[in-house]
């Protein structure tokens, strides 16, 4: 019975002195948040292998519901607890979840000096739809770069000074995770990296290097305004073996087995225009991914694609089997449209138009085969709490071109977002 | 006339003379003088405010905005956008002539220009984060009537919000009156009106700022200042890139 009330004893403690703290004047809560409910329907290929590996069942109109917060504690100015994530009621793959996207513990116990552990994304990158120094991070898709927030576990060290700061960072390999929380992790595969930023001229600029699995990364990024309406963005990465391209399932098809030794290059340099009084934003880049297959690897890949259709088609069991990890990492990079060698972007978007409407249109030219996604939007902002977003994606290429793997033809969303 | 009192008339006329001399010889203030003391009235080098921006549109829909605005010295503060949810999290940033915005859902920040508009309101970003008028603009004194000084003002550089400002000041405690806006063509862009001098603790300063669109009539944007605290800012730690 003593145990009993020692412990209730103890664990009152506690709640007192933790309210005592979250109610003190020393602790701050700033807290965002919304809950999206979304719609999509999309025309699809007919039975195509992508459907599968995306998880889309054919022509059915799917809803989801995406509840998100986010928080952020303060005590003293010295201790931060952040947090961005929710819950994601999907009805297709891979369905219902917990998401994380950060999550860590912040400490600043002298001026300029940052340690931090936890789960966080924090670019180093310059450009918006192609960001090829951002290569320790979940990638993203160029026309929706804002919808991919979630970051990496791992630590680090911040040291801020006035005009630069400097990075030391490690993530280890996350072998296993459920809902974003990793069960395994790997240290001996893990990734180092460190940056310098220097703001310099009116300019950012910075150098970053990442050892990832062994493997040596550089780059570079820049940004400046060269004039009220134009600013200018650069940046590059030099990859000691070739990052982010799987090995392709060669073995089935009989492909050329796809080099991945030597010195690999991407840049990407853009630019972000304001026009008409500066409602209206013009940002083009044009991206150079020395790590993508080349045009005849591409035809080769275009056959297996055709060769697992036929399988499936023949054989659904078969051609489940032959979706191995690797050929489905291979379709997750064609999802994010960073295959072939050479892209442009371009996105065109006018805010407040006739006051509450922010129309937008971001194009994706695959410029090795000239395959074209355009995705047009249109925000209906009922101001203060509640956006409303309808989207389609457009896809002009054939079936061999890369969009035309794609598990759609047309897609479209419909989305509301309440805010709170 | 005795002598004593011719002694008092010689000393008395000395006297006058030397304080008549003292007066004439007080320099008038001159424009830069004026304009710094105009920056003093608007914000002493750090502080924090919570501001409130409402932007009146042309089919006269509003909009009203709060931020937290930190100021950690003449060329460096921070703003918070705390309303409305659709905003809130929005921080910008100024160091100097850069600027940089960021959005919570985009993980970093932007660089932004002292000429783009907040919020697509009648106020620019410069407007709001650059307020050392002194640190911008080389001022000549255009009039000095008995109540009112009016400086002129030509941007010293083209990161600057506007390339040409006529700026009205009251005598006496320097407070800022009206504020015209020109281009490079000479068309009159803006005008600002300063009103509701308030005390915050021991400082007086213009509690609200109505910007009128002269181009376009229909729309204007107001920034009230909701609570002042003159000497308090944010940790340094705040007023970096890594951690906006």
């Amino acid at each position: 019975m003593k145990t009993v009330i020692a412990g209730l004893y103890k664990k009152g403690m506690i709640a007192a002195a933790t309210i005592a703290v979250f109610t003190s004047a020393a602790f701050s809560l700033t807290y965002r948040g919304w809950v999206r409910s979304q719609f999509d329907y999309g025309i699809t290929r007919s039975e195509h292998p992508t459907l599968t590996l995306a998880g889309i069942q054919p022509d059915k109109l799917h809803p989801m519901l995406d509840i998100n917060t986010e928080l952020r504690h303060t005590f003293y100015d010295k201790l931060t607890l952040y947090w961005d994530g929710g819950v994601v009621l999907n009805t297709q793959e891979p369905g219902n979840r917990l998401l994380l996207n950060e999550g860590m513990v912040q400490i600043n116990p002298i001026p300029h000096l940052e340690l931090w552990a936890g789960k966080r994304r924090s670019s180093w990158s310059t450009s918006l739809a192609f960001t090829p120094i951002d290569i320790i991070y979940p990638a993203k898709n160029p026309v929706e770069p804002a919808e991919q927030r979630e970051g990496r576990y791992g630590s680090g060290v911040i040291l801020t000074f006035d005009r630069s700061s400097f990075r030391a960072l490690w993530f280890p390999q996350v072998t296993e995770n459920h809902d974003g929380v990793p069960d395994k992790i790997d240290p001996e595969n893990s990734t180092y990296a460190g940056s310098a930023y220097i703001n310099l001229w009116e300019s950012d600029v910075t150098f970053m290097y990442a050892s990832i699995n062994k493997h040596h990364h550089g780059g570079l990024s820049f940004s400046r305004y060269f004039t009220n309406d134009l600013e200018i963005h650069a940046e590059g990465l030099l990859s000691q073996n070739r990052p982010s391209i799987v090995s392709l399932p060669a073995a089935v098809i009989g492909m050329d087995p796809i080099d991945t030794n030597g010195v690999y290059g991407q840049a990407c340099i853009g630019m972000r225009y304001g026009f008409l009084n500066q409602k209206g934003i013009l940002s083009v880049e044009y991206y150079y991914n020395g790590a993508g297959i080349s045009a005849d690897q591409f035809d080769q890949l275009t056959d297996y694609s055709e060769v697992l259709l036929n399988i499936m088609q023949k054989s659904p069991a078969q051609g489940s089997r032959l979706f191995s990890t690797q050929s489905s990492s291979m379709y997750r990079q064609l999802l994010t449209n960073r295959i072939l060698q050479n892209y442009l972007a371009a996105t065109v978007q006018y805010n407040d138009l006739w006051e509450y409407f922010n129309p937008s249109i971001a194009v994706i030219v695959g410029l090795d085969d000239y395959a074209t996604m355009a995705v047009p939007s249109l925000e209906y902002r009922i101001y203060e709490t509640v956006l409303l977003k309808v989207s389609g994606t457009f896809i002009v290429g054939d079936s061999r071109s890369q969009f035309g793997l794609m598990p759609f033809s047309i897609a479209s969303m419909a989305r509301m977002t309440v805010f709170f | 006339m005795n002598r004593n009192s011719f002694k008092v008339i010689i000393e008395a006329t000395a006297v006058l003379s030397i304080l008549l001399v003292s007066v004439q010889a007080q320099p008038a203030l001159s424009a830069k003088e004026i304009l710094a003391k105009v920056d003093t009235v608007m914000g002493p080098r750090q502080f924090t405010a919570l501001m409130e921006m409402r932007t009146q549109r042309a089919d006269g829909s509003e909009k009203l905005y709060r931020m937290q605005m930190y100021r950690y010295s003449n060329e460096v503060n921070r703003i918070e956008f705390v309303y409305p949810p659709i905003e809130k999290g929005r921080v910008l940033l100024r160091k100097d002539k850069d600027m940089w915005m960021k959005m919570t859902t985009l993980k970093r920040p932007l660089r932004i220009a002292a000429k783009q508009q907040l919020m697509n309101g009648d106020f620019d970003n410069g407007d709001v984060m650059r307020l050392n008028l002194t640190a911008d603009y080389t001022p000549t004194l255009k009039s000095d009537s008995a109540a009112m000084y009016v400086l002129e003002l030509i941007a010293q550089d083209r990161t600057v919000a506007y390339d040409r400002v006529l700026l009205w000041v009251k005598k006496g405690d320097f407070m800022p009156c009206k504020a015209q806006y020109f281009t490079v063509s000479g068309a009159l862009m803006r005008e600002l009106e300063y009103g509701d001098y308030t005390m915050y603790g021991a400082r007086k300063r213009p509690a609200k700022m109505m910007m009128r669109n002269m181009l376009n009539k229909k729309t204007f944007s107001e920034m009230r200042v909701v609570d002042f605290s003159p000497g308090k800012t944010a940790d340094a730690s705040k007023f970096s890139i890594d951690n906006m």
